[in-house]
């Protein structure tokens, strides 16, 4: 092990093992250890964002690119700048056309990309889960198939009769979903905690899988350490 | 019902009503009728009687109009008052009620909602309460327990009873890594945070690893900061380690590392649009480090994404997954778009692979996926080095998760019983 490599690895341990005081209860050095990898973070975007985006996209062509190549990189420069005005209140206004061109790009080509990617083959593979004549003409395969294409439609449609908040004003019950919306919305929320559980296990899974590297690493660099 | 005429506006308004509902004039009481009419001022609403003969008062000029002097007696003549709001608007103005006409519900809402405001401006306080003792000590036990459960296999480095069981999706991931011939351009992509770093490299070690093996040449991009960073040290562990271990590693021309897509899910589409703009940059600053010519030529010819042989993202998040799925999936004409997924991000992206239309045509997930192919393809990297702990810390926290559920189940059940007994009692 070089002698990099070993400052390296004893800083590591160091961070690792203030990180796990915290057993112990909050203290100074686990905070101190936050705040530097809150710092290092955002230091190490600042300096990917000038070496991968700034300086090759915007200050390269500025200074070294054709003519209409630096013509274009000065709208987006005055652009950009517009953008920094929003952070000065009394100049935010500057930049509020760069900001909705931002916004309304992102949400165009999300919304796009949901209704293309998602939305549409995933309702066609709902559809299709049932093996109805005409898709495939090969009929509802098994009793399995059917059950299994039934709860998803079940909870399709029961999830998001959850999201359903408009509720049409009664006379005697003003402002209340009917009664079987209300048992659909139930339903759903029960989908929607099997789903969350699911997603629960997966961090803690990752989680897990990070303390069995960290210990690991300290093991291993014990041995070293002790045992070249 | 009685209802009372606004004199304002005349539209009609309850009958007890002080105020119109439409114009806000103040109403009055003479009730004609079933409809009750404010009384009528003769002298500031004039009627056709009571106005004086406008030609016995020379107020009208001498052209008249004979054949309308049989309809109307002021038809025709030009400068007759008109009974019209100009004449009223000469009356005293109408007060307008200052205090609003809300109901107690109204006033509820209102007190709440400026409440509401109010604590939201509030700066807020916190006071540190001093945590509990018995909730220390439970903390460091579960540590604990996790930690020895975790330790013995690392220490004694015993072997796992059971490896993970080869999944269907595992052997089609590595079908589709069999079918690519040797040379074929394969983009790799490392989307995630340092954080899931163990987990990631785990589960994408024997994936890279069967990629260089094949003579593939990769080419690793990122859409997060941190991405390029976490390629480089992945692909630069795996050649470290095939030297320690064969003694050959593969050139270092066959791995060129792209660096940052910027622009979240925009970026990718353009990136799925027009390849050759992001990676041109990319390129020049891969060939100012190292100018073999060679090594960036498959990269220049790449001016659509459909050139690839083959997708891969690596990632934690179900968002990246998604953005991969829906900007750049489509535009592959078919070539298979893989995933290596964290175990938090599988739940939500199951649906792609699992369905009848397959979005994503192969996952390996987490450590168990990473294990499982590395058993596959007869490798041991650190999936399975870390199975047996990782397996083990599992079987723990899950079990400790459902005792203390129902701990606190039998618990809370208990002193609901306690109250309910105290109050029968009281």
């Amino acid at each position: 092990m070089s002698t990099a490599d070993l400052v390296g690895a004893l800083i590591g341990l160091f961070l690792t093992l203030s990180i796990f005081s915290y057993l112990l209860g909050d203290n100074y050095l686990f905070r101190l250890v936050i705040h530097i990898f809150i710092g290092v973070a955002s230091a190490f975007v600042v300096v990917i964002a000038w070496y991968n985006v700034i300086w090759p996209q915007l200050i390269q062509p500025l200074l070294y690119g054709a003519l209409t190549e630096r013509a274009l990189t000065i709208i987006l420069l005055i652009l950009s700048l517009l953008l920094l005005t929003k952070a000065v209140p009394s100049l935010s206004n500057f930049g509020r056309p760069v900001m909705a061109i931002l916004v309304g790009v992102g949400a165009a080509t999300a919304i796009s990309g949901a209704v293309v990617g998602t939305v549409i083959p995933q309702v066609i593979d709902s559809i299709r889960l049932f093996n109805l004549p005409g898709s495939t003409g090969s009929g509802i395969g098994s009793w399995s198939t059917l059950f299994n294409s039934g709860l998803l439609l079940v909870g399709t449609l029961t999830t998001l009769t959850y999201f359903h908040f408009i509720t049409r004003t009664d006379s005697k019950h003003p402002g209340q979903k009917t009664a079987w919306l209300r048992w659909f919305a139930k339903a759903g929320k029960f989908f929607i905690s099997i789903t969350l559980g699911a997603v629960f296990a997966g961090v803690l899974l990752a989680s897990l899988a990070a303390l069995v590297d960290r210990l690991d690493f300290i093991v291993s660099l014990v041995e070293k350490l002790f045992n070249p | 019902m009685a209802e009372i005429r606004c004199h304002s506006c005349g539209k009609t308004n309850p009958a007890n009503s002080e105020f119109c509902s439409f114009c806000q004039a103040v109403l009055g009481s003479t009730a004609v009728g079933n409809v009750q009419e404010p009384s009528l001022n003769s002298e500031y609403h004039p009627t056709n009687e009571t106005l004086p003969d406008p030609v016995e008062t020379n107020q009208v000029s001498q052209g008249r109009d004979p054949s309308m002097e049989g309809k109307n007696p002021l038809a025709g003549l030009d400068n007759a008052l008109p009974l019209e709001p100009t004449v009223r608007d000469l009356t005293k103005p109408v007060v307008y009620p200052v205090q609003s006409s809300e109901t107690d519900i109204q006033k509820a809402y209102t007190l709440l909602l400026s409440q509401m405001v109010k604590d939201e401006t509030k700066r807020p306080t916190y006071t540190r309460s001093a945590p509990k003792k018995s909730q220390s000590i439970l903390r460091i036990v579960v540590a604990g327990i996790l930690f020895f459960t975790i330790l013995v296999p690392i220490l004694w480095n015993k072997p796992a009873a059971q490896l993970p069981s080869l999944s269907t999706e595992l052997i089609l991931f590595d079908q589709k890594i069999s079918e690519l011939s040797p040379g074929a351009t394969v983009l790799y992509s490392v989307d995630y945070d340092p954080s899931a770093t163990a987990e990631m490299e785990a589960a994408s070690w024997a994936v890279i690893n069967q990629l260089m093996a094949r003579d593939i040449q990769l080419v690793l991009v990122s859409t997060t900061p941190t991405g390029p960073v976490q390629a480089a040290r992945l692909v630069q562990n795996i050649i470290s380690t095939q030297q320690n271990q064969v003694g050959s590693p593969l050139p270092a021309s066959q791995i060129i590392n792209l660096g940052l897509i910027p622009g979240g899910s925009a970026g990718l589409a353009s990136f799925s649009e027009n390849p050759s703009f992001f990676l041109k940059d990319a390129t020049e600053m891969q060939m100012g480090e190292n100018p073999a010519s060679e090594q960036t030529q498959p990269v220049l010819d790449l001016t659509s994404i459909s050139n690839l042989a083959m997708v891969v993202v690596v990632t934690d998040t179900p968002e990246t997954a998604r953005n991969w799925i829906e900007q750049v999936q489509p535009w592959l004409g078919g070539k298979p778009l893989m995933m290596i997924l964290s175990a938090q991000a599988e739940p939500l992206i199951q649906s792609y692979y699992e369905g009848g239309i397959r979005q994503v045509e192969g996952v390996v997930i987490s450590v168990a996926g990473g294990a499982g192919y590395e058993e596959l393809v007869g490798i041991k990297g650190p999936a399975l080095e870390m199975w047996s702990a990782f397996v083990n810390a599992s079987w723990i926290a899950g079990t400790l998760i459902i005792l203390a559920g129902m701990i606190h189940l039998v618990y809370t059940q208990m002193v609901q019983e306690k109250q309910g007994s105290g109050e029968k009692t009281s």
